[in-house]
């Protein structure tokens, strides 16, 4: 059960920063390279912090699988490839925020495609998808490379990785909310064997973003307050493993789908 | 000076160490200032096992961690050389090549030789002692014995502490753990090695019910690990609610993990999750050894900590508490006697040297 969406943000802005040709955008970035920023985030303290409805919480973790990138270019979807590094494979990206803690590696904040400044300069969309493919998602924990063995988005070969991971925690309550969207419903024998045919909800997103013709310099806004819009924060204990046909993963999913929580800055 | 160095490395002809990793499992990371060499493994295994490191010859790196229990030892605390307590609970030494980070709570030891220092080097508490006696304690191993092993593991018969400490980490290293009935049914394929009840437990170790594996997840069974294909770091500390001294999230002043390391209020009571591989014979359990038994510490996390621990603020959220009943609970300790690995626990070449040897 893929699920589609497609978004026509604003780009006016874009496309003025990009015909000027000397707007901020002046620090040299390789191309194919996508920063990814959060939106709305402090992310200069430990841990970071953001505003929800009135309300201060703190990010313990928050980290998003993307996979299967691909560029349209004359009306026909290319394959992409990330480039290979530790947090990348040639078909699946971590992005992984941390705060400013001390000691702690700043994450992965940006998306680095193997592909020409020619070649983005073409394309009139970026599809991508958070999630796994289903071979990557119950591979063999011992076989996978960076990023895909990184224990902390990891369930079991059972039910796999989780595409996204949000803990958050109300520093004044010490309430924590938490959602962890991956595949629900998996069957196998036991968790440590793969399933045999797709779980019941794979709960992969498609991501469909418009580009920007001769305009290779752009950037990705992650809004976490945009995804968890309309919960009730205090009131949850979030979305961990739950079907999405129902309560909070319901409207979380929704979410994903329908609000712009991953943009275009 | 270069003629010097190669003909330093022309006398060294140190024998490249084969891991002999089952299932595919992934290499540790090695510095690569201390390469692994089957000779410096057992010159470090000689040192492991000999009163000789230790100030007043009473004690060995071996009294404290026992082959028998993982590498660990079966009280709550260890007792230094000249009756020092140390007051935290001996690791077991199971799987170290592949940790992230060393000792039950620090961020700053980058790898085993660092950590070696400690237990070597301390003098609050004194534990081997060598602090002020590291010149005569030399001297010990100008045996013909050992001169025979430092020549063959570093070209030259001369002990020098940096030669130890590199001896005694890849000694350390070698200790991996991958032959448990858990590796023999996940790894190997072998749908036998488990029974239907430990199947059981695995299930509910994996749930988010239990929430278990959010901080002993991975092949090593802690996030506190990395391989030659696992590099990120996972942020493993943690508070699991133990105590709750003032109401305000006070660990005991003898002991306050992370944040006697960080003077960060926020890493009050972190620790290191350790491996659980052999966890069912390194008993006692947590840093301070204060639980005795595995039925005892899944009592305290499916009540969502330790009395006033359970309101400690700084306690990881997945300590939350869970219901389980008896028969979940026996099949909970029944997968944890899974990560039990026989081999590890009896294979000579982990115990002391034969006689005559060092």
């Amino acid at each position: 059960m893929a699920i589609s969406k497609i978004r026509l943000a604003a780009l006016v802005a874009i496309v003025l920063l990009g015909a000027s040709g000397c707007g901020p955008l002046t620090d040299s970035r390789k191309a194919g390279e996508i920063p990814v920023h959060l939106s709305g985030v402090n992310d200069s303290v430990c841990p970071m912090t953001m505003s929800v409805s009135n309300r201060d919480w703190q990010i313990n973790y928050l980290g998003v699988y993307v996979s299967n990138p691909e560029v349209r270019i004359d009306g026909r979807w290319q394959a992409l490839n990330f480039q290979k590094n530790d947090w990348q494979t040639k078909k699946v990206a971590l992005l992984k925020f941390h705060g400013m803690c001390e000691e702690t590696p700043e994450g992965n904040t940006r998306l680095l495609l193997d592909a020409s400044e020619k070649l983005m300069k073409l394309a009139t969309n970026l599809r991508f998808t958070i999630g796994l493919p289903f071979e990557q998602n119950h591979a063999n924990p011992l076989s996978q490379p960076s990023p895909l063995n990184d224990s902390s988005m990891f369930w079991s070969w059972q039910a796999g990785h989780k595409f996204i991971r949000l803990d958050l925690t109300n520093p004044d309550t010490q309430h924590n909310f938490s959602y962890h969207l991956g595949s629900i419903g998996c069957e196998s024998d036991a968790p440590v064997r793969p399933p045999e045919k797709a779980c019941a909800f794979t709960n992969r997103v498609e991501m469909i973003l418009p580009m920007t013709q001769l305009d290779t310099e752009l950037d990705l806004s992650l809004s976490v307050s945009t995804m968890v819009a309309q919960v009730a924060l205090p009131q949850t204990e979030g979305c961990k493993f739950d079907p999405p046909s129902e309560g909070v993963c319901k409207q979380l999913l929704h979410n994903l789908l329908h609000r712009p929580w991953l943009d275009w800055e | 000076m270069l003629l010097v160095a190669l003909l330093s490395a022309c006398d060294q002809p140190a024998t490249p160490y084969q891991w002999q990793l089952p299932y595919n499992v992934p290499e540790p990371v090695v510095p690569a200032e201390n390469p692994m060499t089957v000779e410096k493994v057992a010159l470090g295994r000689a040192l492991f096992y000999d009163t000789a490191l230790c100030r007043n010859s009473t004690q060995s790196c071996a009294t404290c961690h026992q082959q028998a229990y993982a590498f660990a030892e079966p009280r709550r605390h260890s007792v230094g050389a000249t009756g020092d307590k140390v007051s935290r609970n001996a690791l077991a030494l199971v799987n170290v090549a592949y940790n992230g980070n060393f000792t039950w709570a620090h961020k700053g030891l980058a790898d085993i030789e660092q950590q070696l220092l400690i237990p070597l080097f301390n003098e609050d508490p004194v534990e081997l002692g060598v602090t002020g006696h590291d010149e005569a304690m030399l001297a010990r191993f100008d045996t013909e014995a050992y001169r025979d092993l430092f020549d063959a593991a570093y070209g030259d018969p001369a002990a020098s502490w940096d030669r130890i400490v590199k001896a005694l980490a890849s000694f350390v290293r070698s200790l991996v753990s991958f032959s448990s009935p858990f590796d023999d049914y996940a790894y190997g394929g072998d749908d036998e090695a488990l029974t239907a009840r430990q199947i059981d437990g695995m299930k509910l170790f994996f749930s988010e019910r239990l929430e278990c594996f959010h901080c002993h997840g991975g092949v090593n069974f802690t996030q506190s690990s990395k391989h030659a294909r696992q590099a990120l770091d996972l942020r493993p500390f943690h508070n699991t609610g133990l105590y709750n001294e003032d109401g305000h999230g006070a660990y005991p002043a003898s002991d306050q993990g992370l944040a006697s390391v960080t003077t960060r209020a926020d890493d009050m009571g972190m620790f290191r999750a350790p491996t659980l591989r052999n966890i069912a014979v390194s008993a006692p359990y947590m840093h301070d050894g204060s639980v005795a038994t595995l039925s005892e510490v899944i009592d305290i996390y499916a009540a969502g900590g330790r009395g006033d621990g359970i309101t400690n603020p700084y306690k990881s959220p997945f300590i939350k508490g869970f219901a389980l009943t008896a028969e979940e609970k026996e099949a909970l300790i029944d997968f944890l006697n899974s990560l039990t690995d026989q081999q590890f626990l009896h294979n000579p070449r982990h115990g002391p040297p034969p006689q005559g040897s060092e």
